[in-house]
């Protein structure tokens, strides 16, 4: 016997739901959801009004004197009006300080160019691009180290905001490429080089950061001879790259084992040598898969570059910790560490939004 | 391994060979040569070093490190700042890191002859005390017994306590930390019962606590404290001429000569004055400075007192007296040798 088509029962529609119904469901289906809901609410209701109150109502704007901040018990905005060049660009020269303003402005565009995707569409572009960062990284260093008629500034006067991306950009590049050559050179089938990778890699990842800051800082110098003098900034990016490829080796070296071998045969099959298929066939595919272990290990980095106060350098947590220690303000903190909050978290949520678009960029082009 | 172990000995015998042999000069030479003065400063103590709205280190130390860079090349911005914590500071004297630390490190008999450093002044008299949370009712020492003390590790303070209560059969529990303003921030939220410290330093303190009135500062001083900045007693050319940077600032605190007035104290009769200012004879260049070093000293800082309101008087937010740093002839201890 045949069943006609139009007989088969079309499963049944989901009940229309208003958002009372879809709210009383999904919060209130139980006693312990209603519990639930209302001390998280009650816990929300708190911390939303004491913030407000604390950083709008009851807040100190500028003139006003550090009594007249504490007697009005809110945040005191007057002490970071005061302070945030201090903040930002630390004991970089007061009256050139326009200069690393200027080459962090130039810095973001830059990277904006870089992350919309139109700008990589046509090789004329991708050339243009990196004209565009030749140039760009040039004129930064122009800015921040003087030449071109502006007055030389000495590295150790480069501090705040404009050291903390210095430290993070350079040391994020400088580990993406070493953590490839790490990885490839784990899975290669020269022993010599393979145990090289093997005891870098885990001798690093067995040491804590700050310890190989204090290696940087105190040790180094005392293996140099006397007249070779580093600049300590030089020498905590170094600390900062060896210890961040050793982690971004990991990953790498997990994307480039989840490229199927079929790929690798193929890429052989085509008559490609080593490097050939590594850079046209299997790295393409192998950072792809790696792209949100990649920004994770970004903006905990980002973050860590803050660990270089152990070392006395003034990145912007060094340079939030001057600013509280004004005898004028001292006793603020607060203020302070949320100001420098905001700035991270600017930076660490962008990195992270974009790395969402990209994802869903690829898994789009996937199912194509 | 063995050639990295090789290595650090090397360094280290080098190390102790360049700080015996060092002769009359040698180090001023280094550092005439550099063109610049390589101090140590802490970073963040109030009053002692701290960045302004600018960049700019401030502080007692910061001074006194400009007036040297002031005597030596006539400019007291000629200064590399390198911030420190106290246990890094004579370490990086013996080491070359630094020519001076100015970390208010406290002047003792062990420190002078068995670390082989120099001091100069004292350039800061004080008195080590204690403040204490007012609920614990205690208003002397003696009621300290079995107090929980923050210190920071390895000062002088650290080991006076100590002394002191052991002599007199009292017992606390130190509670060490690594840095001066952590100190003070888990004394305020309760850690430790009291927290102990020269009393100018502990009257700043005081004043920025959410609530001033629930701390007591004991009168009762437990140990006298002077302090100064510390070189390598290694070339006595080196340490005359810290110790006298410092005197000048002292003597021209009792010429009562200023950043104002020295243009016009230089056209003085006064042979003194002129002295003084190396207008006449060569005091100076026998010392192997510039002969008007004063003069520079004067104009990158001031005498002592502008150095002391700027930073601990009443031009700061710390609002002290002179007290015992007040010149000899208003009753204080501060105070230099002759000018001749």
């Amino acid at each position: 016997m045949t069943v006609p088509m139009t007989d088969i029962p079309s499963p049944p529609r989901p009940p229309q739901k208003g958002l009372v119904t879809w709210i009383w469901q999904n919060f209130f289906g139980s006693l312990g959801n209603s519990v639930l809901t209302l001390v998280i609410l009650w816990i929300l209701y708190k911390a939303i009004t004491g913030a407000f109150t604390w950083a709008v109502l009851d807040a100190t704007l500028a003139p006003a004197t550090i009594r007249e901040c504490i007697d009005a018990g809110g945040a005191c905005w007057a002490f970071i009006q005061d302070k945030w060049r201090l903040i930002l660009f630390g004991t970089y020269p007061f009256d050139q300080q326009w200069r690393p303003a200027l080459a962090l402005v130039l810095f973001l565009l830059l990277v904006i160019a870089t992350c919309i995707p139109a700008s990589w569409k046509t090789q004329e572009r991708k050339r243009w691009m990196f004209g565009l960062w030749l140039v760009g990284i040039l004129l930064i260093g122009v800015l921040m180290s003087g030449g071109l008629g502006l007055p030389h500034v000495e590295i150790r006067f480069w501090s705040g905001l404009p050291l903390t991306v210095l430290l993070a950009v350079v040391g994020m590049a400088a580990c993406f490429l070493a953590s490839i050559l790490l990885a490839l050179g784990r899975r290669s089938s020269m022993p010599a080089i393979r145990w090289i990778c093997i005891v870098y890699i885990e001798v690093i990842r067995g040491v804590p950061l700050i310890s190989l800051l204090f290696m940087a800082n105190i040790m180094l110098p005392l293996l140099l001879p006397a007249d070779v003098t580093i600049p300590n900034i030089v020498r905590a990016q170094v600390a900062f790259i060896m210890f961040f490829a050793a982690y971004m080796a990991e990953t790498v070296r997990g994307g480039l084992q989840a490229v199927p071998d079929g790929q690798y045969a193929a890429a052989k099959a085509m008559g490609m040598g080593y490097w050939q298929s590594m850079i046209y066939i299997i790295l393409p595919q192998a950072l792809r898969i790696t792209i949100p272990s990649m920004v994770n290990l970004f903006i905990a980095g980002f973050k860590d570059t803050s660990l270089v106060i152990v070392i006395s350098m003034l990145d912007l947590l060094g340079t939030a910790n001057a600013a509280k220690a004004d005898p004028e303000w001292l006793g603020l903190f607060i203020e302070a560490y949320v100001f420098i909050a905001a700035i991270y978290l600017a930076v660490c949520a962008s990195m992270s939004w974009y790395s969402r678009r990209i994802e869903r960029r690829i898994s789009m082009r996937q199912q194509h | 391994m063995r050639t990295l172990l090789k290595s650090i000995l090397a360094a280290g015998v080098i190390a102790a060979a360049s700080a015996t042999t060092a002769t009359a000069g040698a180090i001023l030479d280094e550092i005439k040569e550099r063109g610049k003065l390589r101090c140590g400063i802490y970073q963040n103590v109030p009053a002692l070093a701290t960045l302004d709205d600018q960049g700019r280190w401030q502080g007692f130390d910061v001074d006194y490190c400009r007036a040297l860079a002031a005597a030596l090349f006539g400019d007291g911005d000629a200064v590399e700042f390198v911030t420190m914590t106290f246990a890094q500071g004579m370490p990086a004297v013996k080491s070359r890191e630094v020519d001076m630390a100015g970390l208010a490190i406290t002047y003792t008999i062990g420190r002078d002859s068995e670390l082989g450093l120099d001091f100069v002044g004292p350039t800061l008299y004080s008195g080590h005390g204690f403040m204490v949370h007012k609920r614990t009712g205690a208003t002397k020492i003696a009621d300290l017994n079995g107090a929980s003390v923050c210190v920071v590790a390895g000062t002088v303070t650290d080991s006076l306590i100590s002394d002191y209560f052991s002599a007199r059969n009292l017992t606390y529990t130190p509670v060490a930390f690594e840095n001066t303003n952590q100190r003070y921030e888990y004394y305020e939220n309760g850690r430790c019962d009291v927290v102990t410290s020269e009393i100018p330093f502990l009257g700043t303190r005081r004043l920025r606590m959410k609530n001033p009135d629930d701390h007591v500062i004991f009168e009762e001083v437990f140990a006298k404290s002077h302090m100064g900045p510390v070189i390598l007693e290694s070339d006595p050319q080196w340490s005359n001429v810290a110790r006298w940077v410092h005197y000048a600032l002292i003597q021209a605190d009792e010429f009562g000569i200023n950043q104002e007035n020295i243009d016009e104290m230089l056209k003085t009769e006064d042979p003194e004055l002129q002295r003084f200012l190396g207008v006449t004879e060569t005091l100076g260049e026998k010392m192997g400075l510039p002969n008007d070093f004063t003069v520079n000293i004067i104009r990158a800082t001031g005498n002592y007192d502008d150095i002391w309101e700027r930073n601990f008087g009443m031009k700061s937010a710390v609002k002290l007296p002179r007290g015992l740093n007040a010149l000899a002839k208003d009753g204080g201890l501060q105070w230099a040798p002759n000018w001749r």
